[in-house]
């Protein structure tokens, strides 16, 4: 199930809020256990098991972890954090990476090994993650152990952020799952931040990518210059508001139900280098890494040659995490290269630079780096890159070019204005303007997400262009 | 934010999502879309089976957002929300100058299909030319995104649908092809195809029919030899109903013969004979072009007094519903097939029909995407 839809807005969330809020407090997991296990197998039933055997076997290797550090059986606790590890990577590289592997070695050897064709389990990356951190964190001793299998199971498939992210710690909502206290005030702060999401991905990620599926239709050796830059810069809008869309649905829905989850975004778009970049794009996966990859390697607190080692099996990783496919190594170790550069050559002139061209510099390479992740099929992605720097010497603007931009300027306005703080700023000062006016404040707020909200419906209605972009990840 | 503007927010919410949430469970199913002109999705079967394969799922978002409370509206919403931020286009429709809504058919005519009628048609056409001789013609008329290219939005660039045509006149023998495009271009200032609905008008018909005519040699006629009658003003057509807004409305014409004939308009073999051409209860419904013949029919068979000796099939989309009404006088006989709803074999109906004259009547695009085309050589 999907959060943009009408089946989400008006079945499952009106169902999911009465139940949750009459039950007494006591069995309020167990509420969002089961309503979670029916939103991840709504529409692929089968997976629900794989699913639960994750959360058994990270459940045990928790326990089993923390009574062998008890009794000081340090040996025993490593291996059984190990065991609970590689059942994790294991199930989760059988069902994303195997008929990769497959092919790879049926390109590289002439074998003819059979594809499996398996679909992969929605959401399976972010979950396999998050079980994971788990048992590292009891292991090191930066999480308590849950020994109630309702709540670590309502942990493990928790909804809001079940198939898309953020991917939570478990250490960080440790405590709000043995006692929370859901709040009327909270309970409106998360209203406001799943308005905001739901107007993100309806209205304007899926209008990006209707602008972005149409550029990427044309046929490349006709595209102008600036065709295939406005169609890129669609897909880095697309993604960027429906990445993070999820994300601010997600963490809205968690504050409905009394969780604060750790922010997935910072105006990514914003950003006057890589490093910052990675630093405001998907926060949650990159903290991640840095965590239970980065740091355990060493970091850069070793030689240069071995914190150069762990820059490229991050990003290595970090690649292949996205997908199954080699366009998603490249991209990884392409943005590997960059930040290599950047810390070790080029990151102290760029700081000098105007910050103008800070922002083109970033940019520049993201979108580039949008290019390398959207094509799977390498030889398309090759040509569309063609494309944006004129190699196949259609000039600069063609007609299509003008009736794209014009029918589309408003949608790109909003676009670009909805990648940074601006809109943010206007809303608070407005609030600032009315203080002193709680009517004024009220009626301005509730028509803005009301209009939000009817808009989004009506999209949602018409059936339009509402794709779900991670069923690779 | 205080208690009073969270109370105040969390009550707007709980009206909008549990208020759309009994809406929708207490109205009842409509069965029917009027302005969509299709039947919607029903509640699915509730089976293990179909549940654990995903089919009760899918099918019930369908369901759902088919009979959502005032579906029309929010549609209409949404498109007028485009307009105002300056699109010009809207599900592939554009938004044309005079309160035309043309469609684009985008991708229609580069499909493997498109490719795939042109050479059966090809190869159908080859295989009648002996008996038919020159008693044979293919029209694939143009649609209005072609025809009407001035009132396109400013830098709008659609698929060139000549060069689709170019491609059929191409595959066909010497001599069968007729060319409309011309004849339509010359009067693209006047009313020839509807605002809202992706037909062509009768006066465009009746253009075509005047220089087929003048090639058959039959007497030309002028507009002044019928009794034109506008059956309705309040025609909205497909194209509308897509998006769900207020648009210009269209009027029907009907062309009638002054003097009235004697025909006779048999719907499928076995069905009840009418007389007439023009099916007035359509003027009732939605769908008021069915008007003519009452909408789409496997096989229609007009007998006529004319006197003339010659017997027409013609092959047929709708588009040939206002125009095959021109023919009465210069046919004894005229079958209208729908190869789309015949499941006969069409090489049998020929052999048996004991026809003088093949016409072959598309819609450029209704051509290109027709999957019953490959059917036309069995």
């Amino acid at each position: 199930m999907i959060f943009s839809s009408l089946l989400f807005l008006f079945r499952f969330l009106p169902a999911v809020l009465i139940v949750y809020y009459i039950v007494p407090r006591s069995i309020r997991n167990l509420v969002l256990l089961l309503f979670s296990l029916l939103f991840y197998a709504w529409g692929e039933p089968v997976y629900i098991l794989l699913m639960l055997v994750s959360i058994l076997v990270s459940y045990a290797g928790g326990i089993v972890v923390d009574s062998q550090k008890k009794k000081g059986n340090e040996g025993r606790a490593k291996a059984a954090l190990i065991v609970s590890s590689v059942i994790s990577l294991s199930l989760l590289g059988f069902f994303k990476y195997a008929d990769f592997a497959i092919n790879t070695v049926n390109g590289l050897t002439g074998a003819g090994f059979e594809l499996l064709h398996l679909a992969l389990p929605i959401g399976i990356s972010f979950y396999t993650f998050q079980t994971m951190s788990y048992t590292i964190d009891v292991y090191r001793g930066e999480a308590q152990v849950q020994k109630n299998l309702i709540s670590f199971g309502a942990y493990v498939t928790m909804f809001p952020q079940l198939i898309a992210g953020p991917i939570v710690q478990y250490k960080t909502i440790d405590q709000q799952l043995r006692c929370r206290k859901e709040t009327s005030e909270q309970f409106a702060l998360g209203i406001h931040r799943f308005m905001i999401g739901l107007g993100k991905k309806v209205l304007l990620a899926n209008n990006a990518g209707v602008l972005w599926e149409a550029v990427r239709a044309m046929s490349y050796e006709q595209l102008p210059v600036l065709t295939a830059w406005i169609g890129l810069a669609a897909y880095a809008f697309q993604l960027y508001f429906d990445f993070s869309a999820y994300s601010d649905m997600a963490i809205g829905l968690g504050h409905m139900f009394g969780f604060r989850f750790l922010e997935n975004f910072n105006y990514p778009y914003i950003s006057k280098s890589i490093t910052e970049f990675w630093r405001r794009w998907h926060i949650s996966l990159g903290t991640w890494f840095r965590d239970y990859v980065y740091i355990p390697l060493g970091g850069n607190r070793v030689g240069t040659l071995r914190h150069i080692r762990n820059i490229f099996v991050v990003w290595l990783l970090t690649g292949f995490w996205h997908g199954a496919n080699w366009n998603f190594v490249i991209w990884g170790i392409y943005y590997g290269v960059l930040l290599f550069v950047e810390k070790f050559f080029l990151g102290k002139y760029l700081k000098k630079l105007p910050a103008i061209f800070q922002h083109v510099y970033c940019l520049f390479f993201v979108l580039i780096g949008w290019n390398l992740f959207v094509f799977d099929d390498m030889k398309l992605g090759l040509g569309f890159m063609r494309a944006l720097f004129g190699g196949y010497g259609q000039g600069f603007v063609n007609q299509e070019t003008i009736y794209l931009l014009y029918n589309n300027v408003i949608l790109l306005a909003i676009l670009m204005l909805g990648s940074t703080r601006l809109p943010k700023k206007l809303g608070d000062r407005l609030c600032a303007a009315l203080k002193g006016s709680d009517v004024a404040i009220i009626l301005v707020k509730n028509i803005f997400y009301a209009a939000v909200f009817l808009l989004s419906v009506a999209w949602l209605v018409d059936a339009s262009f509402n794709p779900f972009l991670y069923f690779r990840f | 934010m205080n208690k009073r503007q969270s109370w105040n927010i969390i009550t707007l919410f709980c009206i909008l999502i549990f208020g759309f949430t009994i809406a929708t469970m207490i109205k009842p199913d409509t069965e029917y879309s009027e302005s969509e002109n299709r039947t919607l999705a029903k509640m699915p079967e509730l089976t293990a089976e179909s549940v654990l394969s995903g089919e009760f799922e899918a099918d019930y978002e369908t369901y759902l957002t088919d009979q959502f409370v005032a579906r029309d509206a929010w549609i209409g919403l949404k498109t007028d929300v485009e307009r105002a931020m300056f699109k010009r286009e809207s599900k592939d429709i554009y938004f044309a100058d005079d309160g035309y809504l043309i469609e684009k058919h985008t991708g229609a005519f580069t499909t493997d299909t498109a490719a795939l009628n042109v050479r059966v048609l090809g190869e159908f056409a080859r295989m009648y030319q002996e008996q038919f001789q020159d008693h044979m013609t293919v029209m694939v008329v143009p649609n209005a995104v072609d025809i009407l290219k001035d009132k396109l939005p400013p830098f709008a660039s659609p698929y060139d649908e000549e060069a689709y045509l170019t491609q059929i006149e191409q595959a066909l023998p010497e001599g069968v092809w007729f060319d409309t495009s011309d004849i339509l271009r010359a009067h693209s200032d006047e009313e020839i195809y509807y605002r809202t609905d992706h037909h062509w008008e009768t006066l465009a018909a009746f253009y075509v029919y005047q220089q087929w005519a003048k090639q058959q040699g039959f007497a030309v006629p002028q507009a002044s030899d019928y009794e034109i009658e506008t059956v309705t003003e309040a025609f909205e057509g497909t194209v509308q109903s897509k998006l769900g807004i207020d648009a210009q409305k269209d009027s029907i014409e009907i062309y009638k013969q002054k003097e009235d004939i004697f025909y006779t308009v048999q719907k499928g073999d076995g069905g009840e004979i009418g007389y007439s051409v023009y099916d007035r209860t359509a003027l009732e419904t939605k769908s008021k072009y069915d008007i003519f013949f009452g909408g789409n029919h496997a096989l229609v068979r007009i007998g006529t007094r004319a006197g003339k000796g010659r017997r027409l099939l013609v092959i047929k989309d709708s588009y040939a519903h206002c125009f095959v009404p021109f023919l009465l006088e210069e046919f004894d006989a005229i079958d209208m097939l729908d190869i789309r709803y015949y499941n006969q074999k069409v090489s049998e109906l020929i052999a048996q029909g004991d026809y003088t004259d093949l016409l072959f009547l598309y819609n450029a695009s209704g051509f290109a995407e027709d999957t019953s085309i490959s059917r036309l050589t069995y």
